[in-house]
């Protein structure tokens, strides 16, 4: 009789601890849930036409949902949870556009794949899939955006029979800034061989639409890249000042060794 | 109890409760959620026309404007001189601006929101197509697989083949679809809520096959069952988020012992009544839908859970359900829809009346308040019979209120001490109920006790109450009382009027009232005199006795009584004179003897028996 009233008592605790637990657990996804609903309005309503306040808010949200995903990544069984609050984290840290969150943007990316590879086959799809293409995502727009590559081009013309110092260093800067965004578009490109694409028709149309831009956005500024590489070497034949590059050397830089997967066309 | 059984419950309890909040979680990762998309700069003229002629070579090869620019060998521009580059450009918009016309078919206002997320990124679920978590069915039919597992290890008796408790899992199988409707996206959190719940039920038919070795569950019962029960509370499910917290412990806390009550009945049923229908599944949801939707409502005095309790209302339920079940008619309308609003106003009614009088709040009032219902169901279409305008939940309600009403101004009657007079203060919670019980016993079988212009019930009660506030002495134990309360509802049942009045106004003059008191006061003047050194015989079983053979003769002639009220205080203190002058010829048994011999003429004539005549009926 004492063994099954211990039996009984530990029960009853177990039953108490476990209601606490199970309150605490809906709570949890009750914030999850208005977490990613916010992040939306930000995204879609705020930021469009405030990019100043999104930004701060963002911020804000980035940092309470680190803090949640950093709460729940070492409590075995929570580790999904922890993964959306990383993407949730990563997502507005790379939106908010701020350049002291960077390092944060790179811990809960980083934090977050980490879990994923923990989980193995049980990783969520989605959000890890997202946790690898955000670091790439972010630098190739941070790489776009601060050396304005496009407007670099259109400063330097070979056509008018002249070729100054300045367009000859414009060269120099936007040949080491594809060189950089190279290998990010290939790591998103690489993504495309995942095979968990084929089978999430949802995930499959956001990396296709992103990576066509990432591959258009880098090809075509490199093909322009060649073009003014080629237009130098038609309209200029001394080596006085030099480029510094030939037409081969160029297009190999335009050249990627991945391509968009084939279900993206 | 099996302790097996009891840890296996909390077990499953434990589950319950978890499952539910998991599968809340794998909601909240799961939806759809915006990912944003990459913002990278347009470009320049040139960097648009390359990415552009890229896209869509063939346009090269038809427009001069664009094959004078186009290498398509290398795929790039042969120049970006600008007289070139901005007639190429011009031309590329145009194209633009057609396939933009082409391939945009929505109404501008109505997908504004989507334009604007379609712009800036996508809605994309969690799960690749084979990874995706079971559809609200396959849970479903998971979740009764998953239970049956675990009876099988505690009860392999009622799930082998072809058992009662497989039968009682494919009628569930069967017959949970019936909780989803048509449209699944519109189920939304009552997805998991419904999966939740439908673990419930199944345990508690399991539990109930299992205690219950005879019992078995036809699928035709099993449906009603879900329709009329469990749906119901999956459909009362609120909107909002802190709604459905308070909503989601309600259940926890309800919806197992309302399962367990409902499962009950259905096996009482199938054993009493072969063949019978079970229920309307219209008549049970109506009495489930009106529970659920009264729980959560909350007054500044709480809801009814903090009137009567938890038990106290599944109590309750399982009193409508049994009327349900019974009388199904009762709760449905001209036009053969279910009458919500009924139990609902029968729940709040009984839930004022005993927020009035707090001495029987919890499961006492609600016992007592069940029981009425379940008296005034029984009874409804004889009642509707006698009073057509008397709709008999209102009767119920009015019943109930006038059985507490009295109980409780007996029991707020107090002595200088502060406690209730008389007998009254040594009644235990459960003998309250159980005097109830008694009386209401009689009024199930002689309904036209009942009423809302007029109640004999409260004639009863508060003639009774009065009476037992004289026994100062306590010469009668709760249970003597009770019995005696018994047999005076069953004699003012078929004498209408005659023993307590029709009005309670006056109790102290009613006739049954004035004799017992006058009985009392004799023995209570005996006792008081001697207490047991002068061996005093009018009290205990020897009174109880006594006053039952006077309330029975109450329903005889009782002309001189009538005019004469002290008159079986008279036949009494003779009586005793007597017995202590013979002690040895005189015990309680002859007391009695001569009593009962005597009282009919005694009440009827004034005439008290003459010596000779009380030693002829002790001789006889």
């Amino acid at each position: 009789m004492r063994k099954f009233s211990t039996r009984f008592i530990i029960g009853v605790i177990l039953f108490l601890l476990a209601g606490c637990a199970t309150v605490e657990d809906v709570q949890r996804s009750t914030d999850l849930i208005r977490t990613d609903n916010e992040l939306t309005r930000l995204l879609v309503e705020v930021r469009p036409s405030d990019q100043v306040a999104a930004a701060t808010y963002l911020t804000v949200l980035a940092n309470d949902a680190e803090r949640e995903a950093d709460a729940l990544k070492d409590i075995q069984g929570k580790e999904p949870d922890a993964i959306a609050f990383y993407r949730i984290a990563a997502t507005a840290y790379w939106r908010s556009g701020n350049p002291k969150v960077v390092n944060n943007l790179f811990k809960t990316a980083s934090n977050g794949t980490d879990l994923c590879t923990k989980l193995g086959k049980n990783a969520p799809d989605r959000d890890c899939l997202f946790l690898r293409l955000v670091i790439p995502f972010a630098g190739l727009e941070s790489n776009a955006n601060k050396k304005g590559l496009s407007g670099l081009l259109d400063s330097v013309n070979f056509n008018d029979n002249k070729k100054t110092t300045e367009e000859i260093e414009t060269m120099a800067e936007i040949r080491g800034s594809l060189n950089q965004a190279k290998p990010l578009v290939q790591k998103i490109l690489i993504i495309g061989t995942d095979d968990r694409l084929l089978s999430h028709p949802g995930m499959r149309e956001y990396y296709c639409a992103n990576a066509k831009q990432a591959k258009g956005y880098y090809d075509s500024t490199a093909a322009v890249f060649v073009v003014k590489v080629k237009e130098f070497h038609e309209n200029f034949t001394d080596n006085t000042p030099s480029l510094g590059i030939t037409i081969d050397d160029a297009r190999a830089i335009r050249n990627l060794e991945k391509v968009v997967p084939s279900f993206c066309q | 109890m099996d302790p097996t059984l009891l840890i296996f419950g909390i077990q499953a309890a434990l589950r319950a409760a978890q499952a539910g909040a998991d599968l809340y979680g794998e909601h909240a990762r799961d939806r759809k959620v915006f990912l944003p998309n990459l913002e990278l700069p347009t470009g320049s003229r040139s960097v648009q026309l390359q990415q552009f002629l890229t896209d869509n070579p063939q346009l090269a090869s038809s427009t001069p404007e664009l094959s004078v620019i186009w290498d398509d060998e290398q795929k790039e521009l042969k120049t970006t001189k600008s007289e070139h580059i901005d007639a190429a450009y011009a031309i590329m918009l145009e194209h633009k601006a057609k396939l933009q016309l082409i391939s945009d078919g929505k109404d501008e206002s109505d997908a504004k929101r989507e334009a604007k997320m379609l712009a800036a990124g996508r809605m994309v679920e969690q799960w690749r197509e084979e990874r995706k978590p079971p559809s609200a069915i396959i849970r479903m039919a998971l979740t009764l697989t998953d239970i049956g597992l675990e009876f099988v290890g505690s009860n392999p008796s009622i799930l082998g083949v072809g058992s009662r408790g497989e039968k009682l899992i494919v009628a569930f199988a069967n017959n949970m679809s019936s909780l989803i409707p048509d449209d699944v996206d519109a189920f939304g959190p009552k997805t998991d809520f419904a999966d939740r719940v439908l673990g419930i039920f199944l345990r508690a038919g399991l539990g109930t096959l299992a205690s219950n070795a005879s019992t078995v569950f036809k699928d035709e019962d099993v449906t009603k069952l879900l329709e009329g029960v469990t749906k119901p509370i999956v459909e009362a499910l609120p909107e909002s988020i802190d709604e459905q917290i308070h909503y989601r412990d309600l259940v926890d806390a309800l919806a197992g012992p309302s399962a367990e009550a409902a499962f009950r009945l259905l096996a009482e049923n199938t054993e009493t009544y072969l063949g019978k229908d079970f229920a309307d599944d219209k008549a049970l949801g109506a009495v489930t839908s009106a529970l659920f939707e009264e729980v959560k409502t909350t007054t500044h005095d709480g809801s009814i859970v903090d009137v009567f309790s938890e038990q106290g209302v599944i109590r309750l339920y399982q009193a409508g359900l049994g009327v349900a079940v019974e009388r199904p008619g009762l709760f449905m309308g001209d036009d053969n829809s279910a009458k919500t609003k009924l139990f609902k106003e029968l729940l709040s009614g009984t839930a004022t009346t005993l927020r009035a009088h707090p001495r029987f709040k919890g499961p006492v009032g609600a016992s007592l308040a069940a029981m009425v219902v379940e008296v005034v169901g029984h009874n409804a279409s004889a009642l509707l019979r006698l009073s057509p305008d008397e709709p008999w939940e209102k009767v119920a309600v009015t019943a109930m209120e006038q059985v507490i009403t009295s109980l409780a101004d007996a029991l707020n009657n107090l002595d200088a001490n502060g406690s209730a007079k008389g007998a009254l203060q040594s009644f235990s919670d459960g003998q309250l109920l159980e005097l109830g019980r008694v009386i209401l016993v009689q009024v199930a079988q002689t309904p036209g006790m009942l009423g809302i212009r007029r109640s004999e019930v409260q004639s009863i009660v508060a003639g009774m109450a009065e009476a037992m506030a004289k026994d100062d002495n306590l010469l009668l134990s709760a249970d003597e009382w009770i019995r005696i309360a018994g047999v005076a509802a069953k004699q003012a049942a078929s004498n209408p009027g005659r023993l307590f009045g029709l009005s309670t106004d006056d109790q102290e003059g009613a006739l049954a009232a004035t004799v017992i008191k006058s009985v009392l006061g004799v023995a209570g003047d005996t006792w008081t005199e001697a207490g047991r050194s002068n061996r005093p015989l009018l009290f205990g079983e020897t009174l109880e006795a006594a006053l039952k053979a006077v309330i029975e003769s109450l329903a005889g002639n009782v002309t001189a009584i009538a005019n004469k009220p002290d008159l079986v205080d008279q036949f009494l203190q003779k009586l005793l004179t007597k017995a202590s002058v013979n002690p040895e010829k005189f015990g309680s048994e002859g007391l009695l003897k001569v009593f009962r011999a005597f009282i009919g003429n005694v009440l009827a004539s004034g005439t008290l028996p003459t010596d000779q005549e009380i030693n002829e009926a002790l001789s006889a």
